[in-house]
């Protein structure tokens, strides 16, 4: 897909979603043709990230800051060196942007879409190059963070969506009390047999796809997946309106459940009061083991302290007592702690920590020691 | 001095045993689902009618009830417990409304006017309070102090519990005879200790003032810095100079030319593992050690 840069300029934003759309909308014989041939078609790609703090038409000196700060690891100054940016704005919240690889003679095009607290970036490329371009650059660009959701979540705003199919699914099993671990991706597979996984192998959903009718037929065909990322595989021809719908309801959908989970409401900061101070409030977000019966050889506690807090480079950490970590990110430069009751983590905001450390750590315990957790966030004013 | 710093963290550990016991997010219950708030911890509440200052580690309130909370760690039951609970409930009624009306209670929906009881509670750790039990003078002075307030206990894994001694309000009577269970491991908001002793000082910097101010990768402060960060506390500038010269002798800083102390990324293995430094020595250890081998040295 080319996308025409010079034709959507000062569009509005809905026009420029919608000329998006009409490129992988398809007619039932396109559909079928390429089913059957098995070819890889155009599909739309969304990736979702949380923004702190950076404004379009900045981009360029966003890099530049990037290459010149001493931080920078040498995978960020490689990435620099190895690809040319442009930024071009189109309109107040929406830029095109062209990454180039000179080595491979590519270029990548994408559209940001700036909201007031999250960025998507939409684009047709294919997901080999995406993970190359736009996803590390996202990764490396400060004040911004790729959404993260739980299996729950992806259920959720599939169920909310009207007239919706499972049609596919992957789902992942790994955890710290075993070596076993289990990725099923199953085309075609129905709600019951996500069920059947689940039940079976104490499998997570982290992609699920869907079909959405409008009747009588599938009229869209799409997937989320956990890590802020959503594609439009196609809308059949005529049902483009249901799919621009759509796109807006996930946009709505994901950030209000990135919000449930890792938006720190409150903090235990101190307000002076009179001779004293009183505390603002306190959030913790809980990781809640759902598996059932699993054999310990070590304390879960132990584990995560060596297997994650030891291991991982960003984080330093102090053990107050047995199971209790005051942690560091130097990432984000922010601190948190942990307490671990049994086999549930419970995460403490302190003053200084926002959504993106606590965000990253699900992120990580999910990913690389125990799939099974879900979230349960409390956040509460603490001062009359 | 071997368990000095042991005595200090369990000091600091009851401050957040009680504050779990108010947030109840992690055994989901707490005061604060029983519509308690806190209005503020070092609060000095004038009567001038009778003569008294309360001045408890914190109060809350539900609109209805102030409660005023000592919190003790300590291995014995003193004369001044009895006198701040003394204190604590002959504050009047009208003094306490007053220090609330000058107070943004109301901004945020309370009245003052709707204060009825004062309730003086003082917390000890439940081993301490099972042993005072078997001596006869430990328990009479439990006794005693129980007419002036109620006497709660509390640990972790355990509940917060009224032990004995009255509570005006039913309500609260009700919930503090059942219990509010806490968690194993209270989470840290508090790592002052009340005589601020240098290392719960040192530990206070590394996790309070330090690594909430880490946003731009460094922290550079002055002893008069660190003053004002704990202006409601009154803490000696020397103790302050000292705590901070032992930070940068164990690498949790650096001392920069103009004498001031930059805390970076770089320092933070040590800033977040500064306790680790008392399981042997204490911060004047330290710093007498430090003063020793700079005189041998200047002896050759």
């Amino acid at each position: 897909m080319n996308i025409d840069n010079n034709a959507l300029k000062d569009k509005e934003t809905d026009e420029i979603v919608s000329v998006l759309i009409d490129h992988v909308a398809k007619s039932d014989e396109e559909v079928k043709r390429e089913r059957e041939e098995g070819r890889r078609t155009t599909e739309l790609k969304v990736f979702v990230a949380e923004n702190k703090g950076f404004d379009l038409g900045t981009l360029n000196e966003e890099i530049q800051a990037l290459a010149k700060s001493e931080n920078a690891s040498k995978h960020v100054q490689n990435f620099i060196t190895e690809h040319n940016f442009s930024e071009e704005r189109l309109n107040k919240e929406v830029s095109y942007v062209e990454i180039h690889t000179p080595n491979y003679e590519r270029t990548d095009q994408f559209i940001f879409l700036n909201g007031s607290e999250y960025l998507k970036v939409l684009t047709a490329e294919r997901r080999d190059w995406t993970k190359k371009t736009v996803e590390n650059l996202l990764k490396y660009l400060p004040g911004i963070d790729r959404l993260f959701l739980s299996s729950s979540d992806l259920r959720e705003i599939v169920d909310d969506l009207p007239k919706t199919t499972i049609s596919g699914f992957t789902a992942k099993y790994h955890s710290y009390h075993t070596d076993k671990r289990v990725t099923i991706q199953f085309h075609g597979g129905s709600k019951k047999e996500l069920e059947k996984v689940e039940e079976e192998f104490g499998a997570r959903a982290t992609r699920l796809e869907f079909d959405q009718a409008n009747s009588p037929s599938a009229a869209i065909h799409s997937s989320v997946d956990q890590k802020g990322y959503y594609k439009f595989t196609y809308v059949r021809e005529g049902s483009e309106e249901k799919g621009r719908e759509t796109l807006r309801q996930i946009f709505q959908d994901y950030e209000e459940h990135d919000r449930k989970h890792f938006e720190v409401e409150f903090t235990p900061g101190k307000i002076p009061v009179k001779s004293g101070f009183t505390i603002e409030g306190f959030t913790t977000l809980q990781l809640l083991d759902e598996e059932k019966d699993a054999e310990e050889e070590k304390a879960p506690s132990e584990k995560l302290r060596d297997e994650i807090l030891d291991r991982k480079r960003r984080y330093e950490f102090s053990e107050w007592e047995q199971g209790n970590y005051l942690v560091f990110d130097k990432d984000h430069n922010e601190p948190f702690e942990i307490t671990v009751e049994g086999r549930d983590l419970a995460v403490h905001a302190k003053p200084a920590t926002t959504s993106v450390t606590l965000r990253d750590f699900c992120n990580i315990i999910l990913e690389d020691f125990n799939s099974t957790y879900g979230f349960e966030k409390a956040s509460n004013s603490l001062r009359v | 001095m071997d368990g000095e710093w042991e005595r200090q963290k369990r000091e600091i550990d009851s401050y957040n045993i009680f504050f779990s016991a108010i947030k109840g997010e992690v055994t989901g219950q707490g005061l604060l689902k029983h519509g308690y708030r806190i209005v503020g911890r070092f609060l000095d509440i004038p009567d001038s009618y009778n003569e008294v200052e309360a001045s408890p580690d914190f109060v809350l309130f539900d609109g209805e009830t102030l409660v005023m909370v000592e919190v003790k760690s300590g291995e014995n039951i003193s004369t001044r417990d009895k006198e701040q609970m003394k204190e604590c409930g002959q504050l009047g009624i009208e003094a306490a409304q007053n220090y609330l009306s000058d107070t943004d209670i109301q901004s945020k929906g309370y009245d003052p006017n709707g204060l009825r009881y004062i309730q003086p509670c003082i917390i000890y750790y439940e081993d301490f309070i099972e042993e005072c039990k078997t001596f006869d003078g430990c328990e009479d002075a439990l006794a005693e102090l129980k007419e002036y307030a109620a006497v709660l206990t509390q640990d972790k894994g355990s509940a917060l519990q009224l032990e004995g001694g009255n509570i005006v309000s039913q309500d609260l009577d009700d919930v503090l005879s059942d219990g509010i269970p806490l968690p194993q491991l209270p989470d840290k908001n508090v790592y002052l200790t009340e005589g601020i002793e240098k290392e719960s000082l040192a530990v206070s910097i590394c996790y309070d003032c330090v690594q909430n101010n880490m946003g731009k990768g460094r922290l550079t402060v002055s002893e008069t810095d660190i003053m004002e960060y704990y202006s409601n506390r009154e803490i000696p500038i020397d103790r302050i100079s000292d705590v901070l010269k032992f930070l940068d002798d164990v690498g949790a800083c650096r001392e920069t030319d103009d004498g001031q102390y930059e805390f970076t990324t770089g320092h933070m293995r040590n800033i977040v593992g500064i306790e680790q430094n008392f399981e042997e020595n204490l911060v004047d250890d330290w710093l007498e050690g430090e003063a020793e081998s700079q005189k041998s040295l200047s002896d050759f």
